[in-house]
């Protein structure tokens, strides 16, 4: 069996270019809806329940999801699934209890930094700011390049230009239907993809059951270890227990704080509905963690069976482990279902392209360029600046995304380069809601120790028998450390001028 | 500690909430758009 052979035909290709043309329309109806700025990013904040859902998991259920989850179920088998596990936990407590989104939705900020500002002043807001668009913009690094390989691998294209191609297209539709409608054109897309997308992924999993069969999907494949293929923390496992140490702590402060999922909490008409939201969400939270692995591991069964497929995987140059999933559902799924399928998924990239392009554009407006000029600028200027940042960022994506070939697997990638930001934003937020003692000083220590995780993705992190203190999970634990010790003993030792004259 | 059933429990709990939660979201989804819609209309059309 050929590595590309593949299902998807004619009319697969049909029903994804015409599903692609979808968004555009929407992004120019919805124009005449965008007259300031808060109708740009935050849909004047007015989400209601159910919509706001469909856009938070359109959001957070991305084409790159699907395929760093696919990666790690085939790569790490069932274990894979604790990451679903912890992160359903984190999202329904943050859901149950309001934490830190309750108060953030309470103080009508649009983005993250803009609370730095208002509790701990400009600098903190700029420095935060940059930091933030740094980790955004470095951790959507890789997403043209992973929904590329989807489409290579799903249409059976496997000529090295295709890689090119395919992140070129898919690049300009996205910017072209974001610059145009902003936030309700965002929700809007998300709304119809977060129902095409969904009802692809459950006819995938049919398929897939129906051609692994469901006893043998529990059963271990050849040439993978037992006692790993299941448990994350067994002895031998790449896994292990700091990394999933790691995995609590990133899923908390990302449920609460990833700023384009946070978005969605800020636009809800209210707290309460903020709340809400994060605790119906994390139903879909778990879907988009456990369906996406479940396809990588069939796709790993499906390979391990075939030994042409096992050989590209696991020859001397082997094919790149994002490949398993698409190239396994290129095979197993009926031409039709395929293309919608595809659609879906390609539905999925834009989603969270659009929403990720819209995040951490308006932070550079709004939280780096604003209060750089004292806020002196105009509803239009912002707008305009926040446009130009969409396509200066797209353009960004497409030249890294050629160039860059992550050293650790997708899902670590983004991990580490979420950390940059996450390390330093969670404990920030937290001391400046939770705690009256936090100080400006204790904030830059914190934000500067999340810099510390990007050397999770350097080059000594690469290979086997790396050593514990030099992978990118040991990075990633040891920056929210840093940055939660930083902002106590800064604190302490450097507290605020104004709150010790208010105590005096 | 029994992995294996923990994670047929994970796959099949995760597949049926999904499902039940898609035909909830589309349904109360449709009739949040059309109230979207209006509120963001609103503010134009009163000074009009």
């Amino acid at each position: 069996m050929d590595v590309f052979t593949t299902n998807f035909g004619t009319i697969d290709w049909i029903i994804v270019l015409v599903y692609i043309c979808i968004p555009v329309v929407i992004g120019i109806l919805v124009r005449k809806y965008v007259r300031q700025l808060s109708d740009f990013i935050v849909a004047g904040r007015s989400l209601r329940l159910f919509i706001a859902i469909a856009t938070m998991t359109g959001t957070e259920l991305g084409l790159v999801t699907v395929m760093y989850n696919a990666e790690m179920g085939f790569l790490h088998g069932f274990s894979a699934f604790h990451i679903a596990v912890i992160e359903f936990s984190c999202i329904l407590a943050i859901g149950l209890t309001g934490f830190i989104v309750y108060r953030l939705r309470q103080k009508k900020v649009m983005t993250i930094p803009e609370f730095y500002e208002e509790r701990f002043g400009r600098k903190v807001r700029i420095v935060g700011g940059t930091i933030l668009a740094l980790g955004g913009i470095l951790n959507m690094g890789l997403f043209l390049q992973a929904g590329a390989r989807f489409m290579m691998g799903v249409t059976g294209y496997s000529n090295p230009a295709g890689l090119q191609l395919f992140m070129s297209v898919m690049l300009i539709m996205v910017l072209i239907y974001t610059v145009l409608g902003g936030m309700v054109s965002v929700v809007l897309n998300d709304f119809l993809q977060f129902v095409v997308l969904s009802i692809g992924m459950l006819i995938g999993c049919y398929f897939i059951i129906v051609k692994i069969g469901w006893g043998s999907l529990f059963e271990v494949p050849a040439p993978v270890d037992t006692g790993s293929w299941f448990n994350p923390v067994a002895k031998g496992s790449e896994l292990g227990p700091i990394y999933v140490i790691f995995m609590v702590v990133l899923s908390l402060s990302a449920g609460a704080l990833w700023q384009s999922g946070t978005l969605r909490a800020l636009s809800a008409k209210s707290p309460k509905v903020a709340k809400q939201l994060y605790t119906w969400s994390s139903i879909s939270y778990m879907a988009r963690r456990v369906i996406p692995m479940f396809w990588g591991i069939s796709a790993f069964i499906f390979v391990s069976q075939t030994p042409q497929l096992l050989a590209a995987f696991q020859g001397p140059e082997p094919l790149n482990s994002q490949f398993g999933m698409p190239i396994f559902l290129a095979k197993v799924i009926p031409s039709g279902f395929l293309g919608l399928l595809a659609a879906g998924m390609f539905a999925a990239f834009m989603s969270t392209h659009d929403s990720y392009l819209l995040s951490w554009s308006s932070v550079i407006t709004q939280d780096i360029i604003a209060p750089l000029k004292k806020n002196r600028l105009s509803d239009t200027m912002r707008l305009l600046i926040t446009r130009i940042s969409i396509v200066c960022i797209g353009l960004f994506l497409l030249i890294w995304g050629l160039w860059f070939e992550a050293p650790v697997s997708l899902w670590n990638y983004m991990a580490v380069t979420g950390t940059i930001y996450l390390a330093g934003a969670f404990t920030v937020v937290v001391a400046g809601l939770y705690w009256k003692k936090a100080s400006t000083t204790g904030a830059m220590i914190a934000l500067f120790a999340g810099l510390l995780a990007i050397l999770g993705i350097g080059p000594w992190t690469q290979g086997e028998n790396v050593s514990w203190y030099l992978t990118d999970k040991f990075f990633g634990v040891t920056a929210f450390i840093i940055a939660f010790l930083g902002m106590v003993v800064g604190s302490y030792l450097f507290p605020d001028k104004q709150k010790l004259k208010e105590a005096g | 500690m029994n992995w294996e059933f923990l994670w047929k429990f994970i796959l099949i709990f995760t597949l049926s909430t999904y499902s039940v939660l898609v035909v909830i979201v589309f349904f109360g989804g449709l009739k949040n758009i059309v109230d979207m819609l209006k509120d963001l209309k609103m503010p134009a059309d009163q000074s009009e």
